[in-house]
């Protein structure tokens, strides 16, 4: 970045002492050269939308709906209190079962980092439970749990838990031994060890944890609507498939694709916020 | 007054190897408020018996004691300085100065002031705030000697403190170690690999041998203190280091034919 506004700063140099429309025009320039990966970003998905556009104009308005007409769409959904209830109906299981899944997993995960046996004891669960497709438990969870609230914020939970138990674990074998040796030095407590040494040091396996846990219960939270038990916006996405209304039906998984999206900006901004000690890591993921 | 009794370290292999020997029968009595450096070739036990005085680890024989009682552990009499700092990345320099005193318990208020005061002796005031990694080489270190310093330590055990910082930082590092140490008289004990440093800054410099490792001259350092940069021209000053460098010499040279062979391979 640097170097290109250097760059830029060269070719002002250069023009300097030309007349003033001359100034002007390449302030514009600088100004489009700093913000070349922007503009490229929003060209290319400007063109995404005009191909879509054209592209669903030319098929049945049933097959394929066109930008427009989702966007028209969405707005007249949201403005209904059916389709915010139903969001809403989405949401609250999304929210109570990756909060539980926070509450256990991280705490598991970092005494399965810690304790050797309690790793050897509840490992082998968690790489089941990572291992095993989630969508084939979703019967199971329902059949023990009702298709109600309760089932469904459990499905969420179970798509969570093994990455945040697994890469908050993993976080924990990851903190530098020789700080933990510093600490001995000082004769600091195991208590103390954990507090201001392991819990920090974990941080960046519990923040990828958080990452990978919120994507997955996404999943899950579409996931039991769809397959199994038919409320929220799984429900709505159903009943416009059997109605053939496809710009409401697009509408409405635009609306879940938007909320995956905020989900994950949010997390990633909690992750940049917790790691800033950790120089280069929020750029390199840029 | 540090004693150090017939102690040898052995470190176990993995496998079939022959245990390695990192230290035989090593004797040495170190003075309070001596400055006491260890200096020797790469592998000669001098940085393992500085952890063993430290308390991290434990004499396979012999025993070492700290004014008639043996070492079972750290303790608060002792402080070490690290070679690669080992400060907390996610804590700013006062929380990482403050580590050692809160680890020992100190109230918070105390804490504090100690801390401050720390961080004033090595020259950080105003980087309170800063984290690590907005801090060269040579200001990390002073973060770690701060962190020793605040808890007041009867010995202070340097670990080649400034091997990782480059040679003019280093010189005004050494500088103000001296300083620091002349207002606090503690015991300090320094392992380095740099002849020039070990001699400008010793009372008295153990000279180490390898494999396995031993002391093979413990030489005295008649330099007037207070010592100023000059002191690193006068006569004296490069008479010692060309005597230590006859010492090491053929440990050196014995690396390199090492090297050698494992690049023929």
């Amino acid at each position: 970045m640097t170097e290109d506004s250097q760059k830029a700063d060269r070719d002002a140099d250069r023009l300097a002492g030309q007349p003033a429309a001359v100034g002007v025009a390449l302030m514009i320039w600088r100004q489009l050269y700093r913000q070349r990966a922007m503009i490229v970003r929003v060209t290319s998905f400007c063109c995404f939308l005009l191909a879509w556009e054209i592209y669903a104009r030319q098929q049945s308005p049933i097959i394929m709906a066109p930008f427009t007409g989702v966007v028209v769409a969405l707005v007249e959904l949201l403005g209904t209190s059916d389709f915010r209830a139903a969001y809403w109906e989405t949401i609250k299981p999304f929210g109570i079962g990756l909060t539980l899944a926070i509450c256990t997993g991280v705490p598991a995960g970092l005494l399965i980092g810690s304790s050797r046996y309690f790793r050897s004891a509840v490992l082998p669960y968690v790489n089941f439970l990572n291992a095993v497709p989630m969508t084939a438990f979703i019967p199971l969870v329902v059949i023990a749990f009702g298709i109600g609230l309760q089932g469904r914020y459990m499905v969420v939970y179970l798509f969570a838990l093994s990455e945040l138990v697994l890469n908050s674990a993993a976080g924990v074998r990851y903190v530098d031994a020789q700080l933990i040796d510093m600490a001995n030095s000082f004769g600091a407590s195991r208590f103390r060890i954990f507090r201001s040494i392991i819990l920090p040091g974990s941080m960046p396996g519990v923040m990828a944890g958080l990452r990978l846990g919120a994507g997955r219960s996404v999943v899950g939270m579409v996931a039991a609507e769809l397959l199994l038990v038919s409320v929220g916006l799984g429900q709505v996405i159903s009943r416009y498939r059997g109605l053939f209304q496809t710009e409401n039906l697009y509408a409405t998984v635009l609306v879940m694709a938007i909320t995956g999206l905020v989900v994950l900006e949010v997390v990633r901004r909690i992750e940049r916020r917790a790691l800033h000690w950790q120089r280069g890591i929020g750029e390199a993921n840029q | 007054m540090i004693e150090v009794q017939g102690v040898g370290r052995v470190f176990e292999r993995g496998g079939h190897q022959e245990p390695f020997v990192a230290l035989d029968d090593v004797t040495l009595t170190i003075q309070d408020q001596e400055f006491m450096s260890l200096i020797g070739p790469s592998g000669c036990g001098k940085t393992t018996l500085l952890r063993m005085i430290g308390g991290l680890i434990k004499p396979s024989s012999g025993r070492i004691s700290i004014d008639g009682n043996p070492v079972k552990g750290p303790g608060p009499d002792r402080a070490i300085v690290f070679q690669n700092f080992l400060l907390l990345p996610w804590a700013n320099v006062l929380s990482n100065v403050s580590f050692g005193l809160e680890a020992r318990g100190r109230r918070r208020k105390e804490v504090r002031e100690l801390a401050l005061d720390a961080i004033a002796r090595v020259g950080l005031t105003g980087f309170e705030k800063n984290y690590p990694h907005e801090l060269s080489g040579g200001m990390q270190q002073r973060v770690g000697l701060a962190r020793a310093l605040a808890v007041s330590p009867k010995i202070l055990l340097m670990d080649e403190p400034f091997a990782s910082v480059d040679a003019q930082t280093r010189q005004i590092l050494q500088e103000d170690l001296l300083r620091v140490w002349r207002g606090t008289k503690t015991t300090i004990v320094f392992v380095t690999h740099s002849m020039e440093e070990a001699v400008y800054l010793s009372d008295r410099i153990a000279v180490f041998s390898r494999s396995p490792g031993q002391i093979a001259e413990v030489i005295d350092v008649q330099i007037p203190r207070p010592r100023e940069d000059s002191a690193r021209k006068t006569s004296e000053f490069t008479d010692l280091t060309g005597h230590i460098w006859e010492q090491l010499r053929w440990a050196v040279e014995e690396d390199q034919h090492i090297e050698r062979a494992a690049a023929n391979e």
